[in-house]
């Protein structure tokens, strides 16, 4: 079979798998899945802004947050439909993206990090200050969710809309990739000098990638809310943005398959070390650091570099 | 077109430009040459706003551009070329063209990012665009290869083609040609000149190249030390005693 | 609010901007040298708690134990300078700073694991009763702290105008490639810089240690410290002290007016601030750019 060929029934072989898998596999296997998902969009969302734009964030855990709590709080106390509260949740973390994004566009390297680091903290120190409203370090539960009377368990209500986000994501970014928007955020990630000089506004061109990957941030905290059913905030302090980090750190960054791969990697590893959950931590970090010495363009440079080998 | 009135660049303590002044006419052809250290290369960061000029003004037409953003001014007309080809990471050779094209792919953000008909046909039409130039400049069978696995020739080339793609009133070449050989310099800058010419462009060409200079300038200005010390038609240039010092100086630092 | 209340909450500023002092320094050092921002340098603080505990432990003097203390930090500098910072610096800047806080985090899982987040005291000669003066409660620790930073200000100040040493740390932050000229070993100074920055952090750790107790994530604080360097400046280690005592200050009085949500607020705040309108500090130069 010619190689695109291979492609196309691989795609499709996948589609259908993930379709039938709710039905097929137990619940914790399906929860993993729903994990992973939740690990692509996020990893899409960071890859556009640091890796292909060249922004350093280390507050996009924040942005998850704001739409964990956006979809947990609209649905709990306002009984909003799943899908509008979804929607909410990713309109206010844009806008989060938008409010950092717009004083850090200037800034770059070490300054943009401390930026972004400041946000997160602030995050942090805003959820523990205002426990009536986010419950605190105690995390807040979900209560049963409005789907609007669709006549379906809330399960597969769960995995399909957790489905389509995905694959949504995943289309969004590949057009990005294909057009103007993704040529520049790789022109000033590489060289910010002849991306002003073609005429990239480079300020804007930040903007709107910080804004972006909010978005995936949020819809990702959204889902994560839904799969979950329960927030924890250490999901978004800065051991979660350092993780976060390693799915495209690791998986390769600037590409979308680099996304899809180390969020589906490294979504089975603290799975993997339940057992022995006090090495997670260890264990990611030190992940990190040797993928950053000897692995620069991450699973997916390692799969170019084996096909240039062929 | 270009009008640059007593530019003064100043760097710390060091004066990388003098007192400047310059007139090019629209769709002239002009060269800019001068020995290292001239200064020719922070008169074009001067007028593609990459650097703030000490005092001094520049006007494109009627438009004063020394204090506004590089992509501003790129938005005025004004494209350049690079020194030291600056490439954008793992793209291929038509993606970096196309990113010339910036300005020119007018398409909704929403549109763009559902990748809507409206937005693909805008797309596609930049892309043939960008493949036209890629065929003049001879790079269609490079096209989908990754721009930094060329050899620098090639990459200069792409690098022109990429400062056309941008459809500029005002080009900017800083060296060109460097990196080539004698004949494919030549052939290079042939075309640039048959596309300036076609399409109204004003040039402004530095080259250490003579040969190559002489072959297209119309008119020649020559920096020394900051300073513009000679201007007029290349042959006269060419006799120009102070001219000849400033190169002569040079000559014997170079053997 | 009297006087002495007001005298109360100075000495206390004073001594939670000395320990900022003390951390900015530390991050300043590496990041004039070479140019990199250590975000693991928290945990650099907490190891250094961690080694006064294990040597209190053993019986230990305190006296002894501070200047051990110091030493071991400056060792771990060293070695980490040597066997992880060396090979990436000439790495794009996401790669280290992102690196920087992975070896921070391994350091503090690897504290976690074997002492979990159980909390420990330190026992000092200082964990005396308050001394009373003129109406005033003073805390002895507090005062010791702050006797210390200057201890440390006034030897880094002849260290660096003085000593060697000092001026070659000092011609390595102006230039690499000039120093190599004038014959200094940039990569031994480089090392050295990474002790001696170790060194300060474990030094915060020990003085910190009393007031706060010691766990996992006391280097928490390291954020505050980033603050006060921002405030102050990176290029500046004057800047660093300054910028310390400047934000234990605000945060301590704003704490004691405002409520204890704006005083956690308030660091963040002013480094948004500083970013955005000074992000060079108040001290600092902004770097020359060559085009």
């Amino acid at each position: 079979m010619t190689r695109s060929a291979t492609k196309t029934v691989g795609f499709l072989f996948t589609g259908v798998a993930l379709m039938v898998a709710p039905f097929i596999l137990g619940a914790y296997h399906s929860y993993l899945l729903g994990l992973a998902f939740i690990n692509i969009i996020l990893a899409l969302g960071l890859n556009l802004l640091t890796g292909n734009s060249g922004q350093i964030s280390l507050c996009h855990s924040s942005f998850m947050a704001i739409g964990s709590y956006t979809f947990m709080l609209l649905s709990n106390l306002f009984g909003w439909p799943a899908p509008l509260a979804v929607v909410a949740a990713v309109v206010l973390s844009s806008l989060g993206g938008f409010m950092v994004g717009y004083p850090a566009r200037r800034l770059s390297g070490i300054y943009l990090a401390l930026a972004t680091l400041a946000f997160l903290a602030l995050t942090q120190v805003i959820i523990e200050e205002f426990p009536d409203l986010t419950g605190g370090i105690r995390g807040l539960k979900l209560e049963p969710m409005n789907w609007m009377g669709l006549p379906f368990e809330t399960k597969y209500l769960i995995y399909f809309s957790l489905l389509a986000s995905t694959a949504f994501s995943i289309y969004i970014a590949l057009q990005i990739m294909d057009n103007r928007l993704g040529r520049a955020f790789d022109a000033i990630r590489t060289s910010p000098q002849a991306a002003q000089a073609l005429g990239i506004p480079v300020a804007s061109i930040k903007l709107t990638a910080f804004v972006i990957s909010a978005a995936y941030a949020g819809l990702a905290g959204a889902m994560l809310s839904m799969v979950v059913g329960f927030i924890d905030p250490v999901e978004f302090g800065v051991s979660a943005a350092l993780r976060h980090i390693t799915f495209i750190v690791i998986g390769g960054m600037g590409s979308v398959a680099g996304s899809i791969a180390g969020a589906v990697a490294l979504t089975g590893l603290p799975e993997a070390l339940r057992p022995v959950k006090e090495y997670s931590d260890l264990v990611y970090a030190a992940l990190l650091l040797l993928s950053l010495l000897f692995m620069p363009n991450g699973l997916v440079g390692l799969v170019t570099i084996f096909r240039q080998g062929k | 077109m270009l009008a640059i009135e007593k530019l003064s660049v100043q760097f710390g303590g060091i004066h990388a430009l003098r007192d400047i002044n310059l007139r090019v006419a629209a769709g002239e052809v002009r060269g800019l040459i001068g020995p290292n250290g001239a200064g020719k290369t922070t008169l074009i960061n001067c007028i593609s706003g990459a650097v703030a000029p000490s005092s001094g003004a520049i006007r494109l037409g009627e438009v004063a551009v020394e204090r506004l953003q590089p992509h501003v001014i790129s938005g005025l007309g004004v494209s350049r070329s690079f020194q030291h080809v600056q490439l954008f990471g793992e793209r291929s050779v038509r993606d970096t063209v196309l990113a010339g094209m910036h300005r020119h792919i007018q398409s909704g953000l929403f549109a763009a990012l559902l990748g809507l008909p409206s937005a693909r046909g805008v797309e596609r039409a930049a892309r043939a665009r960008s493949d036209e130039l890629l065929e003049i400049f001879s790079l269609t069978a490079h096209a989908d290869e990754t721009a930094s696995a060329l050899p620098y020739g090639l990459l200069k080339r792409v690098d022109l083609a990429r400062s056309l793609a941008a459809q500029p009133k005002l080009l900017l070449l800083d060296e060109p040609t460097s990196g080539m050989s004698e004949d494919e310099a030549l052939k290079s800058i042939a075309l640039v000149r048959d596309i300036a010419k076609k399409n109204a462009i004003t040039l402004l060409v530095i080259e250490h190249n003579m040969r190559v200079m002489m072959k297209i300038a119309e008119r020649i200005t020559v920096l020394h030390l900051g300073q513009v010390i000679a201007e007029g038609s290349p042959s006269r240039v060419q006799q120009d005693p102070r001219a000849i010092e400033a190169y002569l100086g040079e000559e014997v630092s170079d053997a | 609010m009297t006087g002495s209340v007001l005298l109360q909450l100075l000495i206390s500023s004073l001594s939670v901007g000395s320990i900022y002092a003390i951390v900015a320094l530390a991050l300043v050092i590496p990041f004039k040298a070479s140019g990199i921002l250590n975000f693991g340098q928290g945990e650099i603080v907490t190891v250094g708690a961690y080694t006064a505990l294990v040597l209190v432990g053993f019986g230990v003097s305190y006296w002894l134990v501070l200047p051990l203390t110091v030493l071991v930090g400056w060792l771990a500098g060293m070695a980490i300078e040597r066997s992880l910072i060396r090979p990436i610096m000439a790495a794009p800047e996401f790669t280290i700073v992102i690196a920087t806080f992975a070896i921070g985090l391994i350091l503090k899982s690897a504290i976690r694991l074997y002492w979990q987040d159980n909390p420990f005291a330190l026992e000092t000669p200082l964990n005396t009763e308050p001394l009373h003066f003129a109406g005033v409660v003073l805390n002895p620790l507090y005062l010791w702290v702050v006797f210390c930073t200057l201890v440390l200000i006034a030897f880094l100040a002849y260290f660096f105008k003085h000593n060697r040493l000092g001026k070659s740390m000092r011609a390595v932050s102006q230039s690499h490639d000039a120093s190599r000229l004038m014959g200094i070993g940039v990569e031994r100074v480089l090392m050295i810089s990474w002790g001696m920055s170790a060194a300060i952090g474990a030094l915060g750790g020990i003085l910190l240690a009393p007031i706060v107790g010691i766990n996992p994530e006391m280097g928490h604080l390291v954020l505050k410290a980033l603050v006060a360097a921002v405030i102050g400046g990176f290029s500046s280690l004057p800047g660093a002290f300054v910028g310390g005592i400047l934000l234990g200050l605000v945060e301590t009085y704003s704490g004691a007016f405002f409520g204890s949500t704006l005083k956690n607020i308030i660091p963040f705040v002013l480094l948004v601030i500083f970013l955005l309108i000074r992000p060079y500090g108040l001290f600092g130069k902004p770097p020359v750019v060559r085009i």
